[in-house]
């Protein structure tokens, strides 16, 4: 959902038209999105499945509440961070996300899928080695699209240091396929 | 690789959804679900016409870019429209909100112009009751959550409640003057059902209200007990009056029987929380016959014995008697419907309300000039052909003390 103009409107649609339609709208631009982020760091279908839910619940709670929403996905990716952070929180036993384990994601019909075009598979790989930090902000920039200002909100971070820190993770993705290439 | 080309390949990932697809059946599961949630709490939501300024303004966002510096102009136009016509533009962004936070007056001003602003004492009435049920709603959100202040916010809400009921009420005794059967049936029914609604949800809340507001529940269970009894009687009239095609004999019955049973229901509640009670001050008299033996000095003990035994007892015989005399009074409606006299039967219904809401505040139940008063017929409330002292036990109660909420009319006024 690029248009922002169009994500206000849904907005507005729920708040003053009670149009629950269009909060289906939203779900429909952005659950994908939101479990494939929430999937990257959970690395379990189950917990991604979960934990998406709750985002969206807590995002509709949200939305019917007095608060202003500058951005949908800001919002969402915002919640749905939050609630990664207070699922390991809350296991106590963390499961460590070994390099191998990102770098091989369970979802095989996926791989498959990407592996039809052999850069992309190398590229998908890659992305599965780089530290959290990293391919979070790269996954919300270019695969999802967001802006660098709703990824700013999102990390709670200045735009300028959104910036920096694209730039280190797409280096640091180059540095991972040139590791791979010299194998 | 190239860095274009690396973001190149990377959008391309995006647009295949890659790492992790989220599987059908849990994308059409889930929709269902937050859809089915979401059409509920819509649903709970009036549609705000006026409110559209507020929900304009914010769906374009005047807080960015170029737009930012005619932030002050839009907000005041946005203000001036409030205050001229739109006044009820944040309440969408009020719908939710609590008493004691920022936004509540919002809601309860919007709902105040919204009842002034239906044309119909019809369509008032049942606005009134839909806007106490959101204060029950608003209690139990209250009772769930870790607010500060939670008892003085339940005692806002309660009040407010009871200031909702009070005017359905009054609003029913003007409802039943008018010629328009139809209407004051819809309207009677409606509010019947919904204070049988509302009383059970008090039931149900009463477990889990702290103890410094368990009297104002009670005394809001009352009022929408008697506003219960009202609505029947509106039927009734209506029905006396030949009105039998909105409202049947057989369903005059059915509510009469219904309200003999609640009645009923309340008394024997009553009775077991005065025999809890009772078991609980036999052992702190038994405690003091164990004083006695052990200390030195057992006259005292004795007597403080004898006295918590007499206390009890006494009480006790003032609860039975008073709760036997409403058990008799709803053999007699039971008898009067039974004869289709379903005018007596719901003098016999008011009468046992008023009994146990006067066991239930605690006050002296002699019973008989409770009883004598609603014999008698006069009941003080001119305007209504069946007796009933009702009325004066709540009115006798007096204004509200300490609520720091203004209620719907007064900020309409």
């Amino acid at each position: 959902m690029k248009n922002r103009f169009k994500e206000k409107l849904l907005l507005y649609k729920i708040r003053a038209k009670q149009d629950a339609g269009a909060f289906g709208e939203i779900y429909d631009s952005y659950s994908e999105k939101i479990y494939r982020f929430i999937y990257f760091k959970v690395a379990s279908e189950q917990e991604a499945e979960d934990l998406s839910s709750e985002v969206f619940l807590k995002a509709w709670n949200y939305i019917i509440s007095d608060r202003e929403i500058k951005s949908i996905a800001a919002l969402l990716y915002k919640i749905a961070r939050n609630k990664v952070i207070d699922h390991y929180r809350t296991r106590k036993e963390q499961i460590e996300l070994t390099e191998e384990a990102l770098a091989q994601p369970a979802d095989e019909s996926v791989i498959s899928e990407i592996e039809k075009q052999a850069d992309l598979a190398r590229v998908y790989k890659a992305l599965g080695k780089l530290k959290d930090e990293y391919r979070e902000v790269v996954v919300m920039r270019y695969l999802d699209d967001l802006t660098v200002g709703e990824i700013a909100v999102i990390l709670d971070k200045k735009q300028n240091n959104v910036r920096v820190l694209l730039h280190r993770s797409l280096n640091a993705l180059k540095e991972v396929l040139r590791e791979e290439d010299n194998k | 690789m190239e860095r274009d080309n690396l973001i190149k390949q990377l959008k391309k990932i995006g647009q295949t959804k890659a790492g992790g697809h989220a599987r059908e059946a849990w994308v059409r599961d889930t929709r269902a679900e937050l859809m089915a949630k979401a059409e509920n709490d819509l649903r709970e939501m009036p549609e705000v016409k006026a409110g559209d300024v507020k929900q304009l303004a914010l769906a374009l966002d005047m807080g960015t870019g170029w737009q930012k510096s005619f932030r002050p102009v839009v907000a005041a136009v946005v203000a001036v429209i409030l205050v001229f016509g739109g006044w009820t533009a944040t309440v969408s962004a009020s719908y939710n909100s609590l008493p004691g936070e920022r936004l509540y007056s919002v809601k309860i001003f919007n709902e105040g112009t919204q009842i002034s602003l239906t044309p119909t004492k019809e369509s008032k009435t049942k606005m009134r009751m839909d806007f106490a049920g959101r204060r029950l709603d608003e209690v139990a959100k209250l009772v769930e959550s870790p607010v500060t202040e939670k008892e003085k916010r339940i005692e806002d809400a309660m009040n407010l409640f009871k200031k909702n009921i009070e005017d359905v009420e009054k609003d029913l005794d003007e409802i039943k003057t008018k010629k328009n059967s139809k209407k004051a049936v819809d309207v009677a029914k409606d509010v019947d059902r919904k204070a049988e609604e509302y009383e059970k949800t008090i039931k149900e809340t009463m477990n889990k209200i702290p103890e410094q507001n368990k009297e104002k529940v009670k005394e809001a269970k009352a009022v929408v007990g008697e506003v219960g009894v009202k609505a029947v009687e509106v039927l009734l009239e209506k029905h006396l009056e030949g009105d039998n095609e909105d409202v049947s004999e057989e369903e005059m019955i059915e509510k009469l029987t219904k309200k003999l049973q609640t009645a009923e229901e309340s008394i024997e509640e009553l009775e077991q929380e005065e025999a809890a009670e009772g078991e609980e001050g036999d052992e702190e008299a038994a405690e003091g016959e164990e004083g006695d033996e052990e200390a030195a000095e057992g006259e005292e003990g004795d007597e403080e014995a004898a006295e918590g035994e007499e206390g009890v007892l006494e009480e006790d015989g003032d609860f039975e008697e008073a709760a036997e005399e409403v058990k008799e009074k709803l053999a007699e409606g039971k008898e009067m419907l039974d004869n289709k006299d379903l005018a007596g039967a719901l003098d016999a219904v008011k009468e046992a309300n008023t009994m146990v809401n006067s066991i239930e505040s605690g006050e002296d139940v002699s019973g008989d000039e409770v009883a004598e008063e609603g014999d008698t017929g006069e009941s003080g409330d001119e305007s209504s052909e069946f007796s009933s002292s009702t009325e004066e036990v709540v009115e006798e109660e007096g204004p509200e003390e300490g609520s720091s909420v203004t209620t719907t009319d007064e900020i309409i006024e």
